[in-house]
């Protein structure tokens, strides 16, 4: 009786998180947010949208695979800031090993800004309960895809979705002049 | 059981409705919802009990404008650890939260987390896969002017993982001022007292401060934290000092802690927790030692003392440019040889634990990803209860690799290896730990790997001494991560952040699968 009414509940709570994900994940309204930097100034999400995407990437010092990411996610950052889009790498890292964090970044000479969310308020507002948490945002606030974890290869399907987010020019013709695509919805 | 069974049902159905309602108003609704699972056999005593465990957390937020609603929806039928043995469905979490645009001001009723300074005073968290959860249930105010940040509790403690001796009633306040360019002066005031009728608790007055600096090439933390308990008469303190510094690609920095906090030693019966197990529950301060390292070296963790210990760590952190990073730490600590003691010593009877650790990240090439590590600790743990001598001395000597290459176009391989010398010098033993695991990543969605572990002692209390499993990963639809554990799993003493808790010896299959939405 007690593993049918186990199984049972299992079920409806699996078929009940199911249908209410898959109607409603892309395109919410990204919670803002205001958290202090690694050198203490504050930092708002709204600020960064204002010039283009934003990817934030939740991460912590003792986080074996979120190291692993980090360069890769680097690599996207150079390859697109001149278009505006902006990285945060949001360091979760407690009282245990918060003072780890600006000797570590600046070591490795992080260009992006790196914020301190000690009590994982925000990463829980961005659905985590754990790191590596990785959510890209349109410039409209819009979360356009969640990655939890992270896995080799995973960069290129972030990258993928972050060029999605900027408009296309194409080469110029004799006859066809120069002129912005409209923005690629992200279909992944 | 009907009731029950009812109650788990309607919990999506009534989310669906709420979620539907909730698409044509300004209204947004965002959570999660994690599922875990097990069926097997845990070794408890010498002997195999069933051990079956289903939990249900639903978190669930609700935006409107500037004010969010949060809940927490919770099932457990029974829960894996500690004191939820009985099933039981519960809205376990539920708050309003308001957040000023301009963040001036901003306030939350109901369950709340926050950390003041490095958490000597206060840092109020929760780790469900640890059992731990420290947070109140109360008001909590903030405010932000002209550089100051002050922050208001007052709440209610339901510590139950450590029954009901830190049922408590718990008022702060905090300030933060930033002075000069990066120089900013913080303090802190807290009041616990006991609920009428709880056992053993003792009323605490907290008075803290840190100063703190963060310059170009430096950063400086101070913080003290002074503890007066009623009826004691004794002096409860602790301290913490911390020194960064930026050079190019090395960046060093330099802990220093000196703990005498009050630890209550009234555990109840059936808790999760033994006593050994040094917990205090408001205040969660820095270890001061590398805690999470590689998996069998992180498997003999040194539990910090934190009614009494003293340690220092130095570590070092160096760019390789493109080609990675590399870490260096070293750390000792031990008790207070006598009350005027402000540095560890090696002296045996001051039950030392020092440790050094080596870790490299590397990418040598293309789609080629590199860690080796090479570690070293050595514990002595000195009774001086009863009959005074060596509870423990042990002296580890690990090292080990992960490589994860390509295959074929979408899938990669890796092969993790670790080898663990343990020279038990109490026991006058001498052995090796081995583990490994070799695996596959198709399209960084889908894992599967195979890890054996083995020893060269075998442990009575886990009745063998090789383990096998499978793991496996599905990240299915952009928005659903499955995992899955089958065999065997080795017990143990698992710590994070300082918290730590006894796990047994499993058999069986686990399960967890989380949903974004």
């Amino acid at each position: 009786m007690k593993a049918g009414i186990i199984f049972l509940g299992f079920l409806s709570l699996c078929f009940g998180s199911v249908v209410i994900a898959e109607s409603g994940l892309e395109g919410a309204k990204a919670p803002e947010f205001a958290l202090k930097n690694v050198d203490g100034e504050q930092v708002r999400l709204s600020q960064y949208l204002a010039k283009g995407p934003v990817l934030l990437d939740f991460w912590a010092t003792w986080c074996a695979p979120c190291k692993q990411a980090i360069p890769h996610l680097a690599e996207i950052y150079d390859n697109y800031k001149d278009q505006g889009f902006s990285l945060f790498a949001i360091s979760i890292d407690n009282t245990r090993s918060m003072g780890k964090v600006r000797p570590y970044v600046k070591s490795l000479n992080f260009q992006f800004p790196v914020l301190l969310d000690p009590d994982q308020e925000v990463l829980k507002k961005y659905r985590g309960n754990n790191v590596p948490h990785t959510v890209l945002i349109a410039p409209d606030s819009t979360i356009q895809r969640v990655w939890i974890g992270y896995q080799p290869g995973e960069e290129k399907e972030i990258e993928k979705a972050v060029k999605a987010l900027f408009p296309i020019k194409e080469k110029p013709t004799l006859d066809k002049p120069v002129e912005e695509m409209p923005v690629e919805e992200n279909k992944e | 059981m009907r009731l029950r069974a009812a109650l788990i049902l309607l919990i999506p159905l009534s989310l669906l409705l709420v979620f539907g309602v909730s698409r044509s108003e300004r209204i947004t609704i965002q959570g999660n919802n994690e599922v875990r699972w097990a069926d097997g056999l845990e070794r408890l005593s010498g002997r195999d009990w069933k051990k079956r465990y289903f939990e249900n957390r639903l978190n669930l937020d609700l935006y409107y404008q500037d004010f969010r609603l949060g809940t927490r929806l919770t099932s457990l039928q029974p829960s894996e650890f500690g004191e939820y043995s009985e099933s039981k469905v519960l809205l376990e979490k539920k708050f309003l939260e308001y957040s000023d645009p301009r963040g001036i001001i901003g306030f939350r009723a109901g369950d709340f987390y926050t950390v003041w300074g490095r958490g000597l005073s206060l840092a109020l968290v929760e780790d469900i896969y640890q059992g731990f959860d420290s947070g109140l249930e109360g008001f909590l105010g903030k405010a932000n002017y002209s550089g100051v940040h002050a922050e208001a509790l007052s709440g209610r403690s339901r510590a139950g993982f450590l029954g009901n001796v830190r049922e408590a009633r718990v008022n702060g306040v905090h300030l933060e001022a930033g002075l000069l360019s990066g120089v900013k002066l913080g303090g802190q005031a807290l009041l616990v007292e006991p609920i009428p009728d709880a056992v053993s608790y003792k009323e605490t007055r907290d008075w803290g401060g840190y100063l703190a600096y963060d310059g170009s090439y430096l950063s400086v933390w101070a913080e003290h934290l002074r503890e007066y308990v009623t009826g004691k008469d004794d002096n409860f303190e602790a301290t913490y000092l911390s020194l960064s510094g930026f050079f190019g690609p090395l960046g060093i920095s330099l802990d220093y802690k000196n703990y005498n906090y009050y630890l209550s030693s009234s555990i109840s019966q059936g808790s999760g927790y033994s006593q050994t197990v040094n917990i205090i529950a408001y205040h969660s301060p820095p270890i001061v030692q590398r805690e999470i390292t590689s998996n069998l070296f992180g498997k003999h963790p040194h539990v910090v003392r934190y009614d009494d210990e003293i340690g220092v760590q130095l570590e070092l952190t160096y760019s390789l440019d493109a080609l990675g990073s590399a870490i260096f730490a070293l750390s000792q600590s031990s008790v207070h040889p006598n009350e005027d003691a402000w540095l560890p010593t090696l002296e045996e009877v001051d039950s030392p634990y020092r440790e050094a650790f080596l870790e490299f990240d590397l990418y040598p090439a293309s789609a080629i990803y590199l860690v080796g590590w090479a570690g070293y600790s050595e514990e002595l743990i000195y009774s001086t209860i009863g009959a005074q001598g060596r509870d423990t001395w042990q002296r580890r000597n690990a090292l080990g690799g992960k490589v994860e290459f390509p295959l074929i176009p979408e899938l990669m391989g890796m092969i993790y290896a670790e080898g663990l010398y343990v020279d038990d010098i109490k026991r006058e033993e001498k052995y090796l730990e081995a583990l490994f695991t070799t695996g596959v990543i198709f399209r960084s969605n889908y894992n599967l790997s195979l890890t054996l572990e083995t020893t060269g002692q075998e442990d009575p209390t886990e009745g063998r001494d090789t383990w096998i499993n499978i793991q496996g990963r599905a990240f299915l639809a952009d928005r659903h991560e499955l995992l899955f554990t089958v065999g065997q799993e080795r017990g143990g003493l698992i710590c994070t952040s300082g918290k730590c808790r006894q796990v047994f010896p499993f058999n069986g299959v686990k399960i967890t699968l989380t949903s974004l939405f």
